[in-house]
């Protein structure tokens, strides 16, 4: 591999990221591995649902009970 | 909205605006970031060269960080909401239609123009000028916070993408991606982004409203001595100079290690998986570096100090990284420069909202991007042509080293107490405080 090849190092989805990513899922594997496939994207998707998942439900229980009439809009 | 139905202080709106900036963080961060996982299916199904593919990566750097000043500038026009959805609705089309691809021009426009241009209207500097209306006295804890977006976005999008693309295939992944952007930011965006908390009857940090004031603008609130209504007007003073030649150095140190820390550990002698463990080590600390150096900040006060201390810290794991050989080294390094990773982003960022104000930092803060963005164009391909000039790590990081030194004596130099609106005496007692 070139590490002098400016094209592939200015950006970085060069081609040491490839390797570094095959590294990195390596270890995910050793650590989820018998979740499977599916299993790890179904982890990792919860966990990307935490945020949207709970600022609206705070949203909107506070706007039941009547918190954010005025200010929503 | 400080009088409740039920008697009980509800969440202050501007927490909603914080937390929705950091999702989007994640998930443009996390949806550029996942290119690299792309590369191999790619080059199998079409035969692209790696050089090839690493062009749509390199134009999308290149048009992210031009159009940053640009996009910046149509945020402070036309305010964040509709800055940061459009460049949301854009960003997640043009995936999902990155399924679609069949020829490199395709690729090249819509994932190095079209998207890298949209990644610019969500860029931090954009969503940290947003945040930082809504809030003063907390404004570096919540800038931070928006930053860790960064990291949290590489920790769950990009294993996502990985492991959905094993499950499923390469045009199946871009499209569930775009969804995500379409079906969670779009709509989180839509229903929680405002520009400004006056607008909703709100003070900055859920203050009360000052009595016999209406809910615009306080007329107590502090104004510094260099705040600005154009952008322009930010460069004929000093402090911009200095946080940006700061930030570029910042660039510069960081890229360097995002690309070349992997080889230079195995180049010691480390195991392969060994140094990715040291380097997802190092971006795990991003989070606790940024949301520890924002509230610092907010604090005890002295931003431009703990921002020549994270310069200063950062210069001195790269002297360690030379003088202390194997993996003890690696892993000090990890430790400090991991921690001192994102801390900058909130630091200059509160920094230049104190300094200048806010009518103008969308464009500031775009221009202070691009030059972070230099940093890293300049110093990737040094590094990489001085190690295949002389077969070793030593002088580009040594390089990189030295340049902390001068940064951090750059943003310790800058006089905070002076100009920075935090310090500034209320209105009734400013006639007499000047430049």
């Amino acid at each position: 591999m070139s590490w002098g090849s400016p094209l592939s190092i200015v950006a970085h989805g060069g081609e040491l990221d490839v390797h570094l990513l095959g590294w990195i899922k390596d270890l995910l594997d050793d650590l989820l591995g018998g979740l499977g496939d599916w299993g790890v994207v179904a982890l990792a998707g919860a966990m990307i649902l935490v945020i949207p998942v709970g600022l609206m439900v705070l949203y909107f229980s506070q706007r039941k009970r009547g918190d954010y009439d005025a200010a929503a809009d | 909205m400080n009088q409740t139905k039920t008697g009980k202080q509800p969440l202050y709106y501007g927490w909603y605006i914080v937390f929705t900036c950091m999702f989007i963080a994640l998930v443009t961060n996390g949806v550029r970031n996942s290119f690299a996982v792309f590369i191999i299916p790619l080059e199998t199904d079409f035969g692209w060269s790696r050089g090839e593919l690493s062009i749509a990566a390199s134009v999308g750097f290149f048009a992210n960080a031009v159009a940053q000043p640009f996009l910046g500038r149509i945020f402070d026009w036309q305010g964040g909401r509709r800055v940061l959805l459009f460049s949301l609705i854009v960003f997640g089309v043009a995936t999902v239609l990155l399924s679609l691809t069949f020829h490199f021009l395709f690729l090249v426009f819509l994932f190095g123009v079209v998207s890298g241009i949209a990644a610019s209207g969500t860029s931090l500097g954009n969503t940290m000028a947003l945040v930082s209306r809504w809030f003063r006295r907390r404004r570096g804890t919540v800038t931070g916070i928006n930053a860790t977006g960064l990291a949290a976005g590489g920790f769950l999008i990009v294993p996502f993408a990985a492991y959905m693309l094993e499950a499923t295939d390469w045009r199946i992944t871009w499209a569930i991606l775009g969804m995500l952007v379409l079906g969670l930011g779009v709509p989180l965006s839509y229903l929680f982004l405002r520009d400004d908390p006056s607008k909703m009857g709100l003070q900055p940090d859920g203050d009360p409203n000052p009595p016999n004031d209406g809910p615009s603008e306080s007329p107590d609130r502090p104004r510094g001595p260099l705040e600005v209504d154009r952008w322009a007007q930010a460069f004929r003073s000093w402090p911009i100079w200095q946080l940006s030649g700061s930030y570029f150095v910042c660039g510069f140190t960081t890229s360097i290690i995002s690309i070349h820390f992997v080889p230079f550990a195995i180049g010691q002698g480390i195991s392969p998986v060994l140094a990715a463990t040291i380097f997802s080590f190092m971006m795990a600390l991003n989070m606790a570096g940024s949301l520890g150096a924002g509230y610092l900040s907010d604090r005890f006060g002295g931003s431009k100090n703990l921002l020549a201390l994270v310069y200063f810290c950062r210069g001195g794991a790269y002297v360690l990284l030379l003088l202390v050989p194997g993996a003890m080294g690696l892993w000090v390094f990890a430790a400090v420069a991991g921690l001192s990773w994102v801390a900058t982003n909130p630091l200059t960022t509160s920094l230049t909202a104190d300094v200048y104000g806010l009518r103008a930092l969308g464009t500031i803060g775009g221009i202070s991007f691009f030059f972070h963005a230099m940093g890293a164009v300049i110093s990737v391909p040094m590094a990489g042509f001085l190690y295949d000039a002389t077969g070793s790590y030593t002088i580009p990081f040594a390089i990189a080293g030295s340049l902390l030194f001068p940064a951090a004596i750059s943003a310790f130099t800058i006089r905070e107490r002076k100009y920075s609106m935090r310090y500034a005496p209320p209105p009734a007692l400013s006639g007499a405080s000047g430049d």
